[in-house]
């Protein structure tokens, strides 16, 4: 395993006017992330899926030590990520890097594509300016931005948004990391580029043996990328198995309704929708037991006051549901 | 102007639609042409950019500078609209002809409670009606779409994505209109509620047995909603089917590759497509067809000449691969 996630949690406190803080004395907190453990495989792609809110951004962020987590343990490569000094983060931030969300947002607009690409190795020091400039054109010629030295002198407003997510996928890949979580990589950008992003971040798995953390809210692209799969639900994860096993053979009511929610892009196909009502419960007050059972046709009273935890169904697929309605033995 | 040999509820004609930038002349819609009859469900997809949104919003003349619409006609159950003055497009919109925005977030009046805003617009075009009966009607709706009358005295804010989607959806059929045009319903939300709108609209376009243009880039919306759809790319209609015909047997090299571009959630996919390059600048259009340099079928004459719509059975296709009606 080259990461282990044990019991993690993260709590934000909730931000208070000075007349609130008077009248009340308890302080509140967003659960955002409560108590998932997971492990991630070396040269794996693993799914965190999951709707907004639901603390799969905070996992991505929580993974790499760009915040502290409240309570539990990361661990990459066998070293505990959280209880790092900050100059040993920086060094493992050279095996560890992300890829975010809006890359029109997370390029510097007044900075050229090569100069932002070359900052990673420049934070990190010992590389003469030769060697950076080889790199940054390796990185780029990488992510398919070719000729490179074109695309070196260039801003990022003279990119379309798929070129621009490349370009942030080559300044996570410059220097040469093992693992990396990508923060919906393909939401931003058109439809008939986003199977180009994929199957970049498929042949560096397979090049470069590199291990993606695939944090997407799109079951269909998370299907054709992912080997495992997690689906979180209000900070928890509610579902965790092989994509396949997981697409056929799905545990959780959660799972199912979300399965069944996603329009499929085929006319002759008939749906048999599970319409769920209601929306995600707020997490300063999550529901007491499963937090998905005030919204679940399958509830029953055990749930509304035990919590369930993750249990074996399958080859490597666990669920935390107690009634499990669709398991067969 | 206003009379035609009229079967249809709405027919676009030659429409072109230019912004007026700084760097030039956007050309945002060109020479976009299609009829629609009343009862259908049409779907215009496309990539951001194509003109689809504009297209939207030249139906109900809301086009704003530095936009215009240069030229074309609109003929909605025989009156071009493009030729009525102000006044009477106004009665036009939410009456007739009403649109359900992209973004619920931004679409509502904040400082107004939800209920006003049913009742202003009914209060707009059928003065005549008194407050009890303007707000009965109102209550009616939001029956129908499953929001609790005790929230009509609430405010926007107070409303999740999902609702405010649904206090739009009723907004928009408040006044039984004739074609209800939804710009991208469900893009702003999650998967689940994404599910209950879809839902609802489907149930509601039957039960009223409304005309709908659906606008969007989500190809899987479109399949369960549409019976029919139009293809847009860089400003032009490069496709119009049914359904079924489109997804089972596209004609254009780009209806193709968008396709194939889209994963399947329901079954194992070993390889995607993608279409390489982007789309043109519509600042500055090659010449020929504006999907030549991403084509894999492109050859000498598309460089050249810019294809014209054909017709085919029930459908037509914008491409030199079909001429003389193969």
């Amino acid at each position: 395993m080259l990461l282990n996630v044990i019991n993690l949690k993260k709590y934000f406190p909730v931000e208070k006017s000075f007349i609130e803080k008077l009248i009340t004395k308890t302080k509140s907190f967003v659960h955002a992330v409560d108590d998932i453990s997971f492990s991630i495989r070396k040269k794996e792609i693993f799914g965190l899926v999951g709707e907004s809110g639901c603390g799969k951004s905070t996992t991505g962020r929580l993974c790499i030590g760009l915040i502290e987590p409240t309570d539990g343990k990361i661990f990459f490569d066998g070293c505990e990520i959280s209880s790092l000094a900050k100059r040993e983060l920086k060094k493992l931030r050279k095996k560890i890097q992300m890829i975010f969300q809006d890359p029109t947002a997370s390029l510097n607009p007044k900075m050229r594509i090569g100069e932002a690409i070359s900052r990673p190795l420049k934070i990190q020091g010992n590389y003469s300016k030769q060697e950076i400039k080889v790199e940054v054109l390796q990185a780029l010629d990488t992510v398919a931005l070719t000729p490179p030295e074109n695309f070196y002198h260039r801003y990022p407003y003279e990119l379309s948004g798929g070129q621009r997510q490349r370009a942030v996928i080559a300044r996570s890949l410059v220097l040469k990391p093992e693992f990396v979580v990508a923060d919906e990589p393909i939401a931003m950008i058109d439809v008939s580029v986003r199977a180009q992003i994929m199957d970049l971040i498929e042949n560096l798995r397979k090049g470069r043996q590199m291990t993606f953390l695939l944090i997407t809210h799109d079951l269909a692209s998370a299907r054709y990328l992912c080997d495992r799969i997690a689906i979180m639900y209000a900070g928890k994860i509610v579902e965790i198995g092989f994509k396949n096993e997981l697409f056929t053979n799905p545990q959780h009511p959660y799972t199912k309704a979300l399965l069944s929610a996603v329009p499929v892009p085929d006319p002759k196909h008939k749906i048999d929708r599970i319409i769920i009502g209601g929306e995600v419960p707020s997490l300063i007050n999550p529901p007491k037991g499963c937090r998905f059972n005030p919204r679940c046709p399958y509830a029953e009273t055990v749930c509304q006051t035990v919590e369930p935890i993750l249990d074996k169904v399958g080859d490597e697929h666990y669920v935390a549901c107690i009634p499990k309605p669709f398991y067969k033995k | 102007m206003s009379s035609r040999n009229n079967t249809h509820l709405l027919e676009v004609s030659r429409l072109n639609v230019e912004y007026l930038t700084k760097k030039g002349t956007v050309k945002a819609l060109r020479d976009v042409t299609f009829k629609l009859d009343s009862g259908t469900a049409l779907g215009i997809v496309g990539e951001s950019g194509c003109g689809k949104s504009t297209l939207a919003f030249s139906i109900i003349r809301c086009i704003q500078p530095p936009g215009f619409i240069t030229s074309g006609s609109i003929f909605f159950d025989g009156v071009d609209l493009l030729q009525l003055s102000e006044n009477k497009m106004r009665k036009m919109r939410g009456k007739n002809i009403s649109l359900i925005p992209q973004d619920p977030m931004t679409s509502l009046n904040p400082v107004m409670r939800v209920g006003e805003h049913f009742m202003e617009m009914i209060g707009n075009h059928e003065p005549h009606l008194d407050k009890a009966e303007r707000k009965k009607r109102a209550l009616d709706i939001l029956e129908k779409l499953g929001i609790p009358s005790e929230r009509f005295k609430d405010y926007p804010h107070q409303f999740s994505g999902g609702m405010r989607q649904r206090v739009m959806i009723g907004l928009a059929l408040l006044l039984n209109p004739k074609l209800v045009i939804a710009d991208e319903p469900t893009t702003s939300l999650d998967a689940l509620v994404e599910a209950q709108i879809l839902e609802l609209i489907q149930k509601l376009t039957k039960e009223l047995s409304l005309t709908l243009i659906l606008i969007t880039h989500n190809i899987g919306v479109v399949a369960e909603i549409c019976n029919r759809v139009i293809v847009m790319y860089a400003g032009q209609i490069v496709e119009e089917a049914n359904t079924l015909q489109l997804f089972d047997k596209p004609l254009h090299p780009y209806t193709e590759a968008l396709l194939a571009s889209v994963p399947n959630p329901i079954e194992e996919i070993k390889k995607l497509n993608w279409i390489p390059g982007s789309p043109p600048n519509l600042l500055n259009l090659p010449k020929g067809c504006s999907f030549y340099l991403r084509c894999r079928y492109a050859f000498d004459k598309c460089r050249t000449t810019e294809p014209e719509l054909i017709n085919l059975e029930e459908r037509r296709v914008r491409c030199f691969l079909y001429e003389r009606g193969e």
